[in-house]
């Protein structure tokens, strides 16, 4: 125990933390900070959270076709205080706007009537029209809900039955859930995962590799530890592991409580609104969980590659060269397939667990490979 | 008892040593042999770095592989090249190893502070290793060789970048712990192993040559060692028929001292061999050897 | 004796660098793989520009309004015979093309492929002088004002690049520099293709391998313990010269590596033919309804050249600074993290620098910001793309490094080397 803690000490030296928080700085204004900062991202995304949010204060966690009609009547409401609001002023009755139809279809090259619809759409900023096209998509997106089958299709591949009828209970669901804020999550969960990846290598790369190039090595596998120490260090590298990741979760959470999301964690994210559909029935908040899970497995078995590295490649260039195709592999393919998206139905319901076993077997592999190797490797230089 | 039996390792196709077969009890052994001829080899067998092709070593009647941390739990060790956290300072370092040696955190804390103080070594205990001198780092080392108290010492070069005073106190240092343990000294430094080892191995072709006391090891050549003064301008054809020790200087004669086995001259003064006489012409290159005797 | 090659040695025998530089080429052959499927349809660009030649005029326009009925006539004729009706337009038949194919072989569809690129060619032409007098500089320096949040002294700045940029526009009218045949942009997208996708990702790429072997290079003696030997020796703390040349010969080598063999692979695919001497401010390169224009008149050949050399000069950059950062720090993996770290920041710094501030425009004159955008090298875009950004940056950074390699040789020179 009391090595660990040693080895947990090399692991997080003064100088390493420093640049691990300055680097988790950069990242976090290059590619995090955005998704708090601009949430919802202009208009009408902001109109459309507003409105899911009454929704879900109005007809619950589902919404069934009595109470889209109600929605309907609501929109249509508003369409005639639009109305009045354009009737109320001489130019757009001049330029033939004088309801809001007129005013949606209207042809926008024109300079003087785009010039009228800029005047109220981005000058003035009226909430009221905004409502009006976030009312419009959720509605569309309510009737052309059918386009889900489309749209969840794995490139070419025809719907299977079983991904038919997942689509057909969401159809029939009625969820209520906000595009915006299950986009925003997946965008900063997305980069948080790239983030952790990132700090895992920085910090776990040098665990071996150091006590080899300055000969330290000899001492420690001479010792009464002696070659138990491959098995101390890589549960020590576990331990930062989880502490690393457990850390960067934590903050990112706390960053994310200021997005207030809070009515939509037990969304069902399964909905015609999200253009989503999973194999599980599964609440926004299921799904956050899901992807904090996967997260932590992706980073352990992560953690034995890069310990391996460590322990065989003899010289900085490689253990970091060696990363960088694995990186582009975690960042390009594998986040967005065993952590963004996770359950979604596009992939067959055997995927998931097949890849993470395959994940888990690899970690395995690797562990069992190089604890073998270490009984008896010769030690020379 | 530390027993060496038969052991042979080779690196694919290379051999490095050939049929070692050793035996140690209490006392300090001193490993003899020039660079290269496999002392660090069979060193790094006997700590565990690396392993035996053939044979076996055994520790009381059991492979120290089978031993595993039971035998290095006993083992104290120096390696050539010592290496060391330069963030660290002295205590740390050894706190950290002592851990390794799964040492009691109160004893490992005591034992510092005793050998610290015996390497002298108390005043920059807790600087950073950073800015300390070859021989301050080595004092380092061979604390950390004693950090446990082991019953099997091992030093590869310990003292290199010793002063001699230092190098005097470590000798008799030695001396002491040998009454109870094993001492192994590899060097190529005759002196030091001259006046405290017990026993000289000599290790010659990956073999070893010779293992006995150095009075055993020096009557290998006993009546073979002269001495002589001749003039300067007779010294490289007197050279040639002998095999020479060492010269020097004396009265504005050449006083050398050489092997010959042929009948003495009456110039010849015969003269009590020593180690360094058989070091020097137990490896005394090919050519020498042919044309001298 | 040059030291120097047995520096340059020490860059290549890691296999690392081997492997990353197959991989390397892997992603970017997967790359033109990808895009290859339009290879055939760009054929058609190498066959008019033979026929007609690539300036547009009234001439070529009436040569190839005749070219292009005829080829429609000749696929009125094939899908008359194939399904009873003609098309006033080859457009319209991909508009119910989906039911169609299975009656059709493959040279048939070819026809009408052909039909329908050549017609947009010609349909585009038509257009040309409607949408260049439409683009209206001063309206979109306005839009870039409300969009970046510019303000005070910026918003002036953005106002003189847009005239700036207006009199180029008149000049490249003037001089039909717009009224040439390429590969259309808007459907093609070759120049993002290439000078995006592809350029940026290279650039990233030998960066990559370029920052790991300086960093290995320049510590490479504290790291194997050999430094108390080699800066003792004759040569000694000039050593570190050689090392910098080496790391700059790798730079090149490197580049022209991956250069050399993406590129290769890149024309062998995309046939250029015929296409090397055409401005790349014509209005055919143009991807979005903003045209590129290039600051100075560069054909397409021209402009490859110069990002090229651009490409390299960035190298070298980056080459230069992990030299002067692995002397400071001495440990490479170290030198890897202040690498990226100073990467970062000199991305990031532009986009916190208050919106009043000039700061904004000068911050950007870094190779760091130049990287991300190789496509919209030489050419005006928004105002963060001034005429001398390119040659600034480099003059800039020439010096800035030529400074800060001294002063690590002169600060090398003093250490005390432990």
């Amino acid at each position: 125990m009391r090595i660990i803690l040693y080895e947990l000490k090399k692991i997080f030296q003064l100088k390493m933390v420093c640049l691990l928080f300055i680097i988790s700085f950069i990242f976090y204004q290059l590619f995090i900070n955005f998704y708090f900062e601009y949430f919802p991202n202009g208009r009408p995304a902001l109109d459309s959270y507003h409105i899911s949010m009454k929704m879900i204060e109005q007809y619950g966690y589902q919404m069934n076709q009595e109470e889209f009609e109600h929605f309907k009547k609501v929109y249509e409401k508003e369409k005639v205080a639009a109305d009045a609001y354009l009737q109320a002023r001489q130019e757009y009755v001049d330029a033939g706007l004088d309801t809001y139809e007129k005013f949606r279809t209207a042809d926008r090259e024109k300079q003087e009537i785009g010039e009228l619809m800029d005047q109220i759409m981005f000058e003035d900023e009226v909430d009221l029209f905004w409502e009006l096209q976030a009312r419009e998509h959720l509605i569309e997106y309510y009737e052309y809900r059918n386009f889900l089958y489309s749209n969840m299709k794995f490139g070419d591949l025809p719907l299977t039955a079983e991904q038919k009828d997942r689509i057909r209970d969401t159809i029939a669901s009625g969820n209520i859930m906000s595009y915006e804020v299950f986009e925003n999550y997946n965008s900063l969960i997305r980069h948080v995962a790239i983030l952790i990846v990132i700090s895992i290598m920085f910090m776990i790369s040098p665990i071996f590799l150091q006590d080899r190039r300055n000969h330290v090595v000899f001492l420690q596998y001479s010792s009464k530890t002696g070659r138990k120490i491959f098995n101390l260090k890589l549960l020590a590298a576990f331990i930062a592991t989880g502490f690393i990741t457990t850390v960067q979760l934590g903050l990112f959470f706390i960053l994310y409580r200021g997005n207030k999301v809070g009515i939509f964690l037990n969304s069902n994210i399964n909905s015609v609104f999200t253009h989503e559909v999973f194999w599980f029935e599964l609440t926004f908040l299921q799904y956050i969980l899901l992807t904090i899970v996967s997260i932590y497995i992706l980073t352990f078995t992560l953690t034995i590659i890069v310990a391996v590295l460590s322990n065989r490649a003899p010289n900085y260039i490689s253990v970091v060269g060696l990363q960088v195709p694995l990186a582009i592999l975690l960042f390009v393919v594998v986040i967005d397939y065993l952590v963004v998206r996770i359950t979604n139905i596009r992939l067959p319901i055997y995927f998931l667990p097949s890849a993470y076993v395959l994940l888990i077997l690899i970690g395995s592999f690797l562990y069992f490979w190089s604890v073998k190797r270490e009984k008896k490797v010769d030690l020379l230089h | 008892m530390l027993v060496v039996n038969h052991v042979s390792k080779s690196y694919g196709k290379f051999e490095a040593l050939k049929d070692i077969n050793l035996e140690f009890s209490n006392g300090v052994y001193g490993l003899l042999a020039p660079n290269g001829a496999g002392k660090t080899t069979l060193i790094k067998m006997l700590t565990t770095l690396i392993f035996p092709s053939k044979g076996e070593i055994l520790y009381n009647g059991t492979n120290i592989a089978r031993l595993g941390e039971k035998y290095r739990e006993l083992l104290g060790y120096l390696p050539q090249d010592f290496g060391y956290y330069k963030n660290y300072s002295p205590r740390q370092f050894l706190s950290y190893l002592g851990a390794l040696k799964g040492m009691d955190k109160k004893v490992v804390n005591q034992r510092i502070d005793e050998l610290l103080k015996l390497v002298a070594l108390e005043d920059v205990a807790t600087k950073k290793m950073k800015k300390f001198s070859g021989g301050m780092i080595q004092r380092v080392g061979i604390a950390q060789a004693m950090l446990n108290d082991p019953k099997i010492l091992i030093l590869d070069e310990p003292t290199a970048g010793l002063d001699p005073k230092e190098r005097v106190r470590f000798r008799n240092l030695l001396s002491e712990l040998a009454r109870d343990r094993i001492v192994i000294l590899s060097t190529h430094i005759v002196s030091d192993v001259e006046s405290i080892a017990n026993e000289i191995i000599m290790i010659k072709d990956k073999q070893v040559l010779y293992k006995g006391s150095i009075d055993e090891i020096c009557k290998k050549i006993e009546g073979m060692v002269y001495e002589t003064s001749i003039p300067y301008e007779q010294a490289t054809v007197f050279k040639k028929g002998v095999f020479s020790l060492s010269e020097k200087q004396e009265d504005g004669l050449l006083k050398i001292r050489f092997i010959s086995k042929k009948t003495p001259e009456p110039t010849w003064t015969a003269v009590k061999p020593n180690l360094e006489d058989v070091f020097l012409y137990v490896y005394r290159d090919d050519i020498q050897e042919s044309s001298a005797l | 004796m040059n030291v120097w090659r047995f520096e340059l040695k020490k860059a290549f025998q890691s296999p690392v660098v081997s492997i990353l530089i197959m991989i390397f080429l892997f992603f970017n052959f997967w790359l033109i793989y990808n895009h290859a499927g339009i290879r055939e349809e760009l054929k058609v660009t190498n066959q008019l520009v033979e026929r007609f030649g690539y300036k547009i005029n009234a001439e070529m326009s009436a040569k190839l309004q005749n070219y292009y009925q005829s080829k429609l006539q000749k696929m009125n004729e094939l899908t008359r015979k194939k399904f009873g009706k003609t098309y006033e337009r080859a457009g319209d038949f991909f508009s119910e093309y989906e039911y169609r194919s299975e009656v059709l072989s493959e040279e048939e569809l070819h026809v009408i492929t052909e039909t329908a690129i050549v017609e947009s060619y010609y349909e585009l032409i038509q257009k040309i002088d409607e949408t260049y007098r439409h683009l209206d500089l001063s309206q979109k320096a306005k839009m870039d004002i409300k969009m970046y949040g510019l303000s005070g002294k910026t918003a002036e700045v953005t106002r003189e690049y847009y005239n700036k940029l207006n009199n180029r526009l008149d000049e490249l009218i003037e001089a039909r520099e717009h009224k040439n045949l390429f590969f259309i942009g808007y459907v093609y997208r070759m120049h993002s293709f290439l000078f995006k996708d592809l350029m940026r990702q290279m650039i990233f790429e030998v960066m990559i391998l370029v920052v790991l072997i300086t960093g290995h290079v320049t510590t490479y003696e504290f790291q194997n313990q050999t430094h108390l030997t080699t800066y003792a020796s004759k040569r000694g703390r000039k050593l570190m010269l050689d090392k910098l040349v080496a790391n700059l010969l790798a730079s090149l080598c490197i580049s022209s590596v991956i250069l050399g063999a993406t590129l290769l692979v890149y024309f062998l695919v995309f046939d250029y033919s015929g296409l090397w001497g055409i401005p790349i401010s014509s209005f055919f390169n143009s991807e979005f309804p903003f045209p590129y224009i290039s600051w100075w008149k560069m054909s397409f050949g021209l402009y490859l050249c110069c990002v090229l050399g651009m490409f390299l000069l960035c190298q070298l950059f980056f080459a230069a600074i992990t030299f002067s950062v692995s002397i400071w720090i001495k440990n490479s993996y170290l030198v890897y993290a202040a690498f990226s770290i100073l990467f970062g920041l000199f991305v990031l710094i532009p986009g916190i620098v208050p919106k009043t501030s000039p700061a904004i425009f000068w911050t950007k004159y870094t190779p760091f910001s130049l990287i991300l955008n190789p496509h919209l090298w030489f050419i005006g875009w928004n105002v963060f793309f001034p005429k001398n950004h390119e040659w600034l940056t480099v003059v800039i950074w020439t010096c800035l490094l030529a400074i800060a390699t001294t002063v690590t040789f002169l600060k090398f020179n003093k250490e005390q080397i432990n």
